[in-house]
């Protein structure tokens, strides 16, 4: 009896731990298939096409930047040569060799001028593809960056790195590059969504808010950028209308066929 | 090797689709001059073709390049040119030292036309309802860019006097044409 009661003792030991162990291996096997269908997902979201696209954009901005800032440095170098060789001209009116350095000097200037350009436009460009990339990114409900834990083992959004470029002016949207918790690949500021919702949508996914799009810890993205989200969860989902609010002109426009409203007038001439 | 073959093949497979995809762009006009539009104003002998304008960092338009004065661009978030909405180009008075693609802009009159033409060579014509000129610091946002019940073209570009300290113009002269006729 005593043994059998042992026994039996044991056997309801043994289940339970048994059981326990079950439960336990079975608590474990479930988180390790959530942590596998997590990290499949955030995977599957940075192999997908939306998502390369998204990282090549990124990379071909970060190029065309730099290669702006090049551009524009060799250009204020050109501006300070045409100067200099204007003064020395202007103090020897009669120095031939002069006035061939100045005449060279505004030839490489204008070529300066028009290089600047060239890769103002390549920039914008570059800008503007991300984001749309983005946009279509977020529409489609893609985690590109793998920002939610789990991480994912293989960062295929992340391209090698390149060296960021200098100093970026204000990007006048709050946010500012190089915090703490950035994460790796090239920065995202306001100036990069083509709305509010979708700056918003980038913040919602992680609220730590590694690019710093909610200056303000509202909880609100990019809205100095953008103007105030809409009161209306319907209107402020959709692709908005960005109104413009300083450029002292008379109203705010109406509609949604213009989707972001330029600032102010047209600077369509130069007396330069 | 297999796995990067796959990801090359992703990374091919995207930049398709980043090809593709900005035809999504809101609005269609960069798409429409993605796929290539030109301009025409007979009456003033315009020509050009149109390339795409977004933004500058302080949120005004951006404009064609001074060094190509010549060259007029369209406003890439609103609508192409032909679809319902008030699509916008740009162009400069003078650049560079010279000549700009709308230097006689504020010479045109209600009724001129102005062809916008596709590389497939669909044209839709529109026929100019009025020419103003506005200063720089009232520029009228609101009718320029509001939506429009049909399809409308704005032609932009600077006038007025010479702001020398500024170097540039203290207005902007607008003009508002609507879609009247399209052809193949």
């Amino acid at each position: 009896m005593v043994i059998s009661r042992c026994l039996t003792l044991g056997e309801i030991l043994s289940v339970l731990v048994h059981r326990r162990l079950v439960a336990g291996l079975g608590a474990a096997v479930m988180a390790a298939g959530l942590l596998l269908s997590a990290g499949s997902a955030s995977a599957q979201d940075s192999s997908d096409p939306k998502c390369v696209a998204v990282a090549t954009a990124k990379k071909a901005k970060t190029t065309a930047e730099a290669a702006y800032d090049d551009a524009k440095t060799k250009l204020t170098n050109a501006s300070s040569a045409v100067t200099e060789a204007e003064s020395a001209a202007n103090a020897a009116p009669n120095d031939a060799d002069l006035q061939t350095k100045l005449t060279a000097a505004r030839a490489a200037h204008n070529q300066a001028m028009t290089a600047e350009a060239a890769a103002d436009s390549t920039r914008k460009g570059a800008a503007m593809n991300l984001s749309q990339a983005v946009d279509a990114a977020v529409k489609a409900g893609l985690d590109c960056d793998g920002t939610n834990p789990p991480k994912t083992p293989v960062e295929v959004t992340d391209p090698p790195k390149t060296p960021p470029s200098p100093a970026k002016p204000d990007n006048g949207g709050g946010n500012r590059p190089g915090g703490p918790g950035k994460p790796a690949g090239p920065d995202l500021n306001c100036r990069d969504f083509v709305s509010r919702p979708a700056a918003q949508a980038v913040l919602d996914a992680d609220r730590s808010d590694p690019y710093r799009l909610d200056a303000d810890h509202d909880g609100y993205a990019c809205e100095d950028f953008f103007g105030e989200p809409s009161e209306d969860p319907d209107v402020d989902h959709d692709v908005t209308v960005d109104h413009t609010d300083d450029d002292d002109s008379d109203a705010d426009t109406s509609g949604d066929q213009v989707t972001v409203v330029p600032e102010g007038s047209a600077d369509t001439g130069s007396a330069l | 090797m297999k796995r990067t073959a796959a990801l090359l093949a992703g990374l091919l497979l995207c930049t398709l689709t980043a090809a593709c995809g900005s035809g999504e762009q809101p609005g269609g006009a960069a798409a429409a001059v993605e796929r290539g539009l030109s301009i025409t104003i007979p009456s003033i002998g315009v020509q050009s073709s149109l390339i795409p304008l977004g933004l500058n960092e302080d949120r005004t338009v951006a404009t064609p390049p001074l060094s190509t004065p010549m060259q007029a661009g369209l406003y890439v978030n609103g609508p192409a040119p032909g679809d319902p909405g008030p699509a916008v180009v740009l162009g400069h008075i003078n650049g560079g030292g010279q000549e700009g693609v709308f230097s006689r802009l504020a010479q045109v009159k209600a009724g001129d036309e102005v062809d916008v033409a596709k590389t497939d060579g669909t044209t839709a014509t529109f026929t100019i309802r009025e020419v103003t000129r506005a200063p720089k610091d009232a520029f009228p946002t609101a009718k320029v860019y509001s939506d429009t019940p049909n399809p409308q073209l704005r032609l932009i570009t600077c006038g007025g006097a010479l702001d020398r300290t500024a170097r540039s113009y203290v207005d902007n002269v607008i003009v508002y044409a609507d879609l009247t006729g399209t052809r193949a």
